[in-house]
C-alpha cells in the first residue's frame, strides 16, 4: 500500500522482467541522447553552439558598435569584416546589416546595459537563439546561403520595450 | 506525549489526524488556493493577450501581469501546496503529530510576509522583472527581501518535517518502513533544500548588491545560482507530483492497484532523482557567453538527460501497476485493459491524462535541454509549451485530481460533483494540450518568449498559432475556474458526513480481482516504449536534422 506503512518483506519484491527492461532501455535513451550531442560535434563542425566569448568593456563595445553603425549603414559588409552588434535598450545598433551571400562573417555580440537575447529568425524556417551578456561579447560564426531577409529580435525580457527590438539581416546575392 | 483528545480518527480511512496539525496543513493549502487564484487571473490577462491583445494593449501593464503569473504559479501555488503536502503525508500517514506547531506556524508566517511583499512590490509596478529577475535589471530591493522571506519560510517548513519523519521513527507511531508516498514526499524535500541554499546565494548576493553594499554583480553566476532555485524547485514539483500520483492510483481503486505496483522498483526510481538533479542545472546556460562548452556538454546532457531516467521509469511502475491491476481482474490482450480502465473516474482520468501531459512535455524538453538544438529553441515559446506541460498538465492537473478525494476528508463534507470533477479533469487537459501545443508551434517558428507581441510586430506565420494559444488558454481557465468553484462549494456547503461509502461516492472504482491471477506490465512497456523512445527519439533526431539543413552557425 503506497500510503501505508508497510515492513520490508511486504515491499522489496523482485524486478519484473517488464521492469527490468525498462530500466535498460531508459539508461540506453539517456545515453543515446548524450551520445548524440557529443558526437555532433565532430559530425558538424558548422552547426554549434559559439563557444568563443571575451570580456567586454559595455562603453567601449557600445562605441565600437557604434562606429560600425556608421560605417557600413546601407552598405554591404565586406568579407573579412567584423561585425560589432550591441543590444541596447530597446534597440539593436546597428539595427540593419547587408551581408553578402555564401561569406562566412564574424559578429561580436554584447550588451552595455542588461541581459538580452539575440533570435535570427527567417525564411524557411531559420531560427537562431543566443543569450547576449552584459560585459561579455559573444563571438559568432555565421554563413548564410542564400540572399533572403532575416528578423533579429531580442528573446530575453529586458524592459518594456523589449518587443520593439526588431533589427534586419538583409542577406544579397 | 500528545493528548489523545487532540486527534480525530478519519472515517474513511482509519488514519488519524492531529487536529493542530491539520489546522496547518489547512492554512498551508488555503495559501495555495489563494495563489493559483491570483495566478489564474494573472493567466487570463497573459493568455489573452499574448499576440491577439484581446486584454492588454500596454506593455507595462502586461509584463506585471506576466510576473504575477509566474511567481504565484510556479513558486506559491507550488511551494505552498508542497508545504501542506510534506506536512500532510509526515503527520497522518505516520500516526503522528508535528513536531512542532509553533515552528509550523514560524514558517507559514515567512512564507506569507514574503508572499505579501512579493505580490506588492510586482502589482505596484516595482518588480517587472519576471520571477527569474536576472541581473542587472533592477527591482525593488523589498522584493529580493520578500522572495528570500519566502525561500527562508520553505526552508523552516522542510526542516520541520524531517524533524516529524524523525519525531514519528524515535516513538515508534508507525511500523515497518515509510510509505512510498512520504518517501516520495522526502525525496521532494532533500531536492527543496538544494533549492533552497541555491536561491540563497542568488538572491543574498542580489539584495546586497540592491542594497549598494557592492558595486557589481556577476549576470553569470546569478544565472548558474538561479537556476539552481528555478529549476530544482521544478523538480520538487516533479516529485511530489509523482507521489501524487501513487497516492492517486491508491485512492482512486480503492487500494487495489497499489498492491500491483513494484514499490522496490519506485523508490529506485525515487532516489534517482537526487542523483541528477543538480548535475541538470546546466541546461539553462547552454548558449550564453562565459560558460566552456565542457561545463555545458556535461551539465545539459549527462545531468539533463538522465534526469529523464527516474520519470521514465515511474511511468512504467504506475501504468504497469494499472494494467496488472486490470489483468488480475480477468482482462486480457495486450492493449485490452486499456478499454477496462475506469475513464470517468476523476482520480484515475487524472493520474493518467496527468501522466500522459507530462509525458508529452518531457518529450518536447529533449531537444531543448540539448546543447545544439537548444540554439533553435532557446527563449522561444517552445518552452513554456514545456513547462505548461509538465507544471500545468502534469503537476497541476495531479494535485486538482488528488484534491477530490483529500479535500472531502478533511472537511468531512462530500465532494459537491464527481460527475463535474470528471469534466474538470478532461477540460483542463484539452485546454493545456491545445495552448502548448500552439504556444510549440509558435517557438518552432521562433517566436520568443516573455514578449507582448504587438499586431504590427506580429510575423503573418504567428498568428495562428497565437489565436489557437487563447482558445487554449480560455478552455483551462475555464477549467481551473471550475475546480476553485468545486472546492469552494464542497468546503462551504457539501453535505456534511462521517459515513465512509458516502464521502467517497463516485470516487473509488473498485477493481475486483482474482487472487493468483497472472500478471504481466507487457502493454504498458509497449506504450511506454512507443512514447518515450521511438516519439521521443523521433523529434530528437529531427531537430539535429533541422539544424544542420540551417545556415552554417558556429
Amino acid at each position: 500500500m503506497t500510503i501505508f506503512p508497510r515492513s520490508i518483506e511486504e515491499w522489496y519484491k523482485p524486478l519484473t522482467r517488464e521492469e527490468k527492461i525498462w530500466i535498460a532501455l531508459a539508461f540506453i535513451v539517456a545515453l543515446t541522447l548524450a551520445g548524440t550531442t557529443i558526437a555532433w560535434h565532430f559530425i558538424d563542425r558548422s552547426h554549434q553552439v559559439p563557444s568563443i566569448a571575451v570580456e567586454a568593456d559595455p562603453r567601449e563595445f557600445l562605441s565600437k558598435a557604434m562606429e560600425f553603425s556608421r560605417t557600413y549603414s546601407g552598405k554591404v559588409v565586406p568579407e573579412g569584416t567584423d561585425i560589432y552588434l550591441a543590444a541596447v535598450r530597446f534597440t539593436w545598433i546597428p539595427s540593419e546589416l547587408i551581408l553578402k551571400a555564401g561569406v562566412t562573417y564574424r559578429i561580436w555580440v554584447s550588451s552595455p546595459d542588461v541581459l538580452h537575447g539575440l533570435s535570427i529568425i527567417g525564411p524557411g524556417d531559420v531560427v537562431y537563439n543566443v543569450m547576449v551578456m552584459p560585459g561579455m561579447a559573444y563571438v559568432i560564426h555565421v554563413k548564410f546561403d542564400k540572399p533572403g531577409e532575416y528578423e533579429i529580435r531580442c528573446n530575453e525580457f529586458c524592459g518594456i520595450g523589449h518587443a520593439n527590438m526588431i533589427g534586419r539581416i538583409r542577406v544579397v546575392g | 506525549m500528545v493528548l489523545p483528545g487532540l486527534f480525530r480518527t478519519c472515517p474513511v480511512t482509519g488514519l488519524r489526524v492531529h487536529l493542530p496539525t491539520q489546522r496547518l496543513i489547512i492554512a498551508n493549502f488555503v495559501m495555495a488556493l489563494l495563489s493559483i487564484v491570483i495566478g489564474g487571473i494573472a493567466a487570463i490577462f497573459v493568455g489573452f493577450s499574448r499576440g491577439s491583445t484581446i486584454l492588454v494593449k500596454d506593455p507595462e501593464q502586461y509584463y506585471i501581469w506576466l510576473t504575477a503569473h509566474g511567481f504565484n504559479m510556479l513558486i506559491f501555488w507550488i511551494l505552498w501546496f508542497e508545504v501542506a503536502l510534506v506536512y500532510f503525508v509526515s503527520t497522518v500517514l505516520l500516526n503522528t503529530s508535528i513536531y512542532s506547531s509553533r515552528i509550523g506556524w514560524l514558517a507559514f508566517t515567512l512564507m506569507l510576509i514574503g508572499w505579501l511583499v512579493v505580490n506588492v512590490t510586482v502589482f505596484t509596478g516595482n518588480a517587472t522583472v519576471m520571477f527569474t529577475a536576472y541581473p542587472p535589471m533592477a527591482a525593488h530591493p523589498l522584493f529580493y527581501l520578500g522572495y528570500i522571506l519566502f525561500a527562508l519560510g520553505v526552508f523552516v517548513a522542510l526542516i520541520l518535517f524531517f524533524l516529524t519523519l524523525y519525531k514519528a521513527r524515535v516513538e515508534g507511531t508507525y511500523k515497518g518502513h515509510l510509505p512510498l508516498v512520504t518517501w516520495g514526499a522526502a525525496i521532494a524535500a532533500i531536492i527543496g533544500l538544494t533549492v533552497v541554499t541555491h536561491g540563497a546565494v542568488a538572491l543574498l548576493t542580489t539584495f546586497v548588491w540592491r542594497l549598494g553594499l557592492v558595486e557589481s554583480i556577476d549576470v553569470m553566476f546569478y544565472r548558474w545560482f538561479f537556476w539552481g532555485l528555478g529549476h530544482n524547485a521544478q523538480y520538487v514539483n516533479v516529485t511530489a507530483m509523482v507521489a501524487v500520483w501513487y497516492a492517486l492510483l491508491t485512492l482512486a481503486t480503492g487500494y487495489t492497484a497499489a498492491r500491483f505496483v513494484n514499490e522496490r522498483y519506485a523508490r529506485i526510481a525515487f532516489a534517482l532523482y537526487t542523483l541528477f538533479v543538480v548535475p541538470g542545472i546546466g541546461h539553462h546556460i547552454l548558449v550564453d557567453p562565459g560558460f566552456s562548452v565542457y561545463l555545458k556538454q556535461a551539465s545539459g546532457s549527462v545531468g539533463s538527460h538522465f534526469l529523464s531516467v527516474p520519470s521514465m521509469l515511474h511511468a512504467l511502475a504506475l501504468l504497469g501497476g494499472l494494467e496488472a491491476t486490470l489483468r488480475a481482474a480477468g482482462h486480457t490482450g495486450l492493449f485490452g485493459w486499456l478499454a477496462k480502465i475506469p475513464w470517468r473516474n476523476p482520480g484515475v482520468a487524472g493520474l493518467l491524462l496527468s501522466m500522459l501531459l507530462f509525458g508529452i512535455g518531457g518529450v518536447i524538453a529533449q531537444p531543448q535541454t540539448t546543447l545544439q538544438p537548444n540554439l533553435l529553441f532557446h527563449n522561444t515559446m517552445w518552452v513554456p509549451a514545456h513547462f505548461h506541460l509538465t507544471v500545468v498538465g502534469g503537476t497541476t492537473l495531479a494535485f486538482m485530481a488528488l484534491s477530490y478525494y483529500v479535500v472531502p476528508l478533511l472537511t468531512l463534507r462530500r465532494l459537491i460533483s464527481t460527475r463535474l470533477a470528471t469534466i474538470q479533469v478532461y477540460t483542463a487537459f484539452i485546454g493545456i494540450l491545445i495552448l502548448a501545443i500552439s504556444m510549440a508551434i509558435l517557438g518552432w517558428l521562433g517566436s520568443p518568449r516573455r514578449t507582448l507581441v504587438l499586431p504590427e510586430l506580429m510575423k503573418p506565420e504567428w498568428w495562428g498559432p497565437a489565436t489557437l494559444l487563447v482558445v487554449g488558454a480560455a478552455i483551462w481557465i475555464a477549467s481551473g475556474a471550475l475546480w476553485v468553484v468545486l472546492m469552494l462549494f464542497t468546503v462551504l456547503a457539501g453535505r456534511r458526513s462521517t459515513d465512509p461509502g458516502e464521502l467517497t461516492s463516485g470516487l473509488i472504482s473498485a477493481i475486483i480481482v482474482k487472487e493468483g491471477a497472472k500478471t504481466s506490465k507487457m502493454g504498458s512497456l509497449v506504450i511506454v516504449i512507443i512514447f518515450l523512445v521511438v516519439i521521443m527519439l523521433a523529434l530528437y533526431f529531427y531537430s539535429f536534422l533541422r539544424l544542420g539543413f540551417q545556415p552554417p552557425f558556429w
